[in-house]
């Protein structure tokens, strides 16, 4: 047994002491096949890599370049009050502050850097940006990696926007049964008529957007109601109806006339004798003031007649024969504070998108000149991104009576709902329009000139592009 | 001095080559190493256009990705969108769709692997001429996803391309998405 395994094991022993390793040729074959193989690889990895890297480094520098224009955004938005002169911000080592413009209007460039770099140049209006405008150009910079945005950025401050069109709506203009628009009218959105309803001016509808008829509805070339265009005619443009900014208006106001007229107890007022105050013709007892919610109700056959120039509103209804009279002449600015910071519920809470109504005209009731002469009026509502607004006016009443006054309502966050017989003279701006049950709206001359209050501008963007180039002159070259 | 030179002409005369079955051991063995290095290599090489292919195919897509991101991003509102079709009116070269306006609608449309690009007018008159932008993608019906807006967000359009194996392992996928920033609302 001993012997068989040593006649086993020593043949092994000693073919293990001749063993000399593998030839160098195959050493050499091994190695280079597998160098081979790994180089393919390899080599595949590094491109497939590189291709993601520079992915990465493209979405760092745009998000870099959104930077920049965020920046200047915000810096523009901060109470900033732009002269002539010195239109641009810009820093100086220390702090912000005005400067004058560089070559062809454009400011000069401001850098920051985050996880990457950037930098932006503004334009802050004529000649290389239109009239209440701004033009942003923000470049970014990571890992050698460029990528440049132009952004166009409007305010209202200061602005007459209703030359062009009368009712401005930023999503959408639906007429119904009966209602007409005697004045041009432009939206974002659609414009939709349906049952001899009647747009009778020259409209616009958002770029991709269009108009629709049924029901005998019609779209009419002059705001007499003549001459029937085709809807396919309708122009297309782009909207943006900026913010408004209401300054220190919530808190220097009129308001305290109407504290003195009804009278309440207001702690900001003073009550001599010699302080102006407002007018109530009627029953003082039905006009409802609460100067510390800033809330507004006139009811039953009662008036009340404004004598100031400038009011802060969170709510104002008018129902029953009631009316806001304007004096003759006067020029008035009645603003409304966001819901938010009035702290007004919606009107149904377990239905929030329907809104807060601020403004309800109801039941014959009428907001207009006290003697049937111009007055210029405007109603400001400031409204929220983020809660919808309403302004209803319904059951035959009236803002203007007769229609030679200077009306102007600009509620870029706010639905407008006309319905029942209501009527309205001037210009209109809102987020969205809903005219019913024979509502009409008709427009002057006067009202198209009006000028929105110049506080300091607040920018909203209007259009973004992405640039092809790197860099250019002027910065916004090519975009 | 001396005495190495003698030590290796020793070792020199005690060596006495391979035997019969060494070598025939060595060439077996060689040729199993060498067969498998040639197969290995050979395997590498016959793969690398197939690869090639593909990552060119990648490549292009991430250009075309870059595109199509770009346009939807600066977009303005969204028309048509489904997993398979998406179009925007957005910000393009207006002579391109033969409008005055500075927006045309871009329409791209995947199916059978590939996705081709479309520009007309705003309200989708006048289509151009259909251009290939992607290929070999194996998720034609769900390239797109669409988000309506809300109150808080705007609208959100999500673009996926998936790309085969080419060893049957798992797919290459390029991922991205963009919010409109010229939507109304």
């Amino acid at each position: 047994m001993r012997n068989g395994i040593r006649k086993l094991i020593v043949p092994v022993r000693e073919s293990a002491s001749d063993d000399r390793g593998f030839a160098l040729a195959t050493v050499m074959f091994m190695t280079l096949s597998v160098f081979a193989v790994v180089t393919v690889g390899v080599l595949t990895t590094i491109r497939t890599q590189s291709g993601t890297v520079r992915d990465q480094d493209t979405k760092a520098a745009f998000t870099s370049a959104e930077a920049g224009v965020t920046q200047a955004l915000m810096r523009y938005n901060g109470d900033f009050n732009p002269t002539d002169s010195a239109p641009c911000l810009l820093p100086d080592g220390t702090r912000i502050g005005a400067a004058a413009t560089q070559s062809a209007g454009w400011c000069a460039p401001v850098s920051g850097f985050g996880a990457g770099n950037f930098s932006y140049q503004v334009c802050p209006g004529p000649p290389c940006a239109e009239e209440g405008t701004i033009e942003i150009v923000g470049v970014g910079e990571t890992d050698g990696v460029t990528r440049r945005v132009h952004v166009v950025a409007n305010s209202s401050s200061g602005e007459q926007i209703f030359t062009d069109s009368s009712v401005k709506m930023g999503d959408g203009i639906n007429l119904d049964a009966n209602a007409i628009i005697h004045a041009g009218s432009s939206t974002g959105g659609d414009i939709v008529l349906a049952s001899n309803a009647k747009q009778c001016g020259h409209a616009s509808v958002g770029v991709g957007h269009r108009m629709s008829t049924s029901g005998n509805a019609g779209y009419y070339g002059d705001t007499n109601c003549s001459g029937q265009l085709s809807t396919s005619t309708v122009g297309q443009q782009d909207l943006t109806l900026p913010p408004v900014n209401q300054g220190a208006a919530a808190t220097v106001n009129d308001n305290c006339r109407i504290s003195r007229a009804v009278p309440v107890s207001d702690s900001r007022c003073t009550f001599n004798t010699a302080d102006p105050k407002d007018l109530i013709s009627g029953n003082a007892s039905r006009v409802s003031w609460n100067p510390d919610t800033r809330q507004l109700s006139i009811n039953a056959n009662t008036s009340l007649t404004l004598t100031g120039s400038a009011y802060s509103f969170c709510k104002v209804t008018l129902a029953s024969n009631s009316a806001i009279y304007l004096a003759a002449g006067q020029t008035v600015a009645m603003y409304f504070d966001s819901p938010e910071a009035c702290g007004l519920p919606y009107d149904v809470p377990s239905n929030p998108q329907l809104g807060t109504t601020q403004l309800s005209v109801d039941s014959n009731a009428r907001i207009t000149s006290a003697s049937g002469t111009p007055a210029n009026v405007a109603m400001l509502f400031v409204g929220s991104p983020n809660r919808l607004t309403n302004l209803l006016m319904s059951s035959n009443t009236q803002i203007s009576g007769s229609c030679v006054q200077n009306f102007v309502i600009y509620a870029p966050y706010t639905h407008i709902e006309m319905n029942s017989n209501s009527q309205y003279c001037g210009v209109m701006a809102g987020q969205s329009l809903h005219m019913d049950s024979n509502a009409e709206v008709f427009t002057n001359s006067l009202s198209q000139q009006f000028t929105l209050p110049r506080t300091a501008p607040h920018y909203v963007a209007s259009r973004f592009v992405e640039c092809g180039v790197e860099s250019a002159s002027p910065p916004d070259a090519g975009c | 001095m001396r005495g190495r030179s003698r030590a290796v002409a020793e070792r020199s005369r005690r060596d006495d080559g391979f035997t019969l079955p060494e070598l025939l051991i060595g060439t077996v063995l060689a040729m199993v190493v060498l067969g498998a290095g040639v197969m290995m290599f050979t395997a590498g090489i016959g793969s690398q256009p197939r690869v090639n292919t593909q990552a060119g195919a990648i490549q292009q897509a991430r250009t075309s990705m870059e595109r199509m991101v770009r346009e939807l991003r600066q977009g303005s509102s969204v028309p048509v969108a489904s997993g398979s079709t998406i179009a925007v009116v957005t910000f393009v070269d207006a002579t391109t769709c033969g409008t005055t306006t500075p927006q045309c609608r871009v329409t791209y449309t995947c199916t059978a692997g590939s996705c081709t690009r479309v520009v007309a007018r705003p309200d989708g008159s006048s289509p151009g001429t259909a251009a290939r932008v992607v290929s070999g993608i194996s998720n034609s019906s769900s390239v797109f996803t669409y988000t309506p807006p809300t109150d808080t967000s705007g609208a959100t359009i999500g673009v996926t391309l998936a790309f085969p194996s080419e060893t049957g392992g798992n797919a290459i996928t390029l991922s991205d998405a963009a919010t409109l920033r010229n939507a109304s609302g």
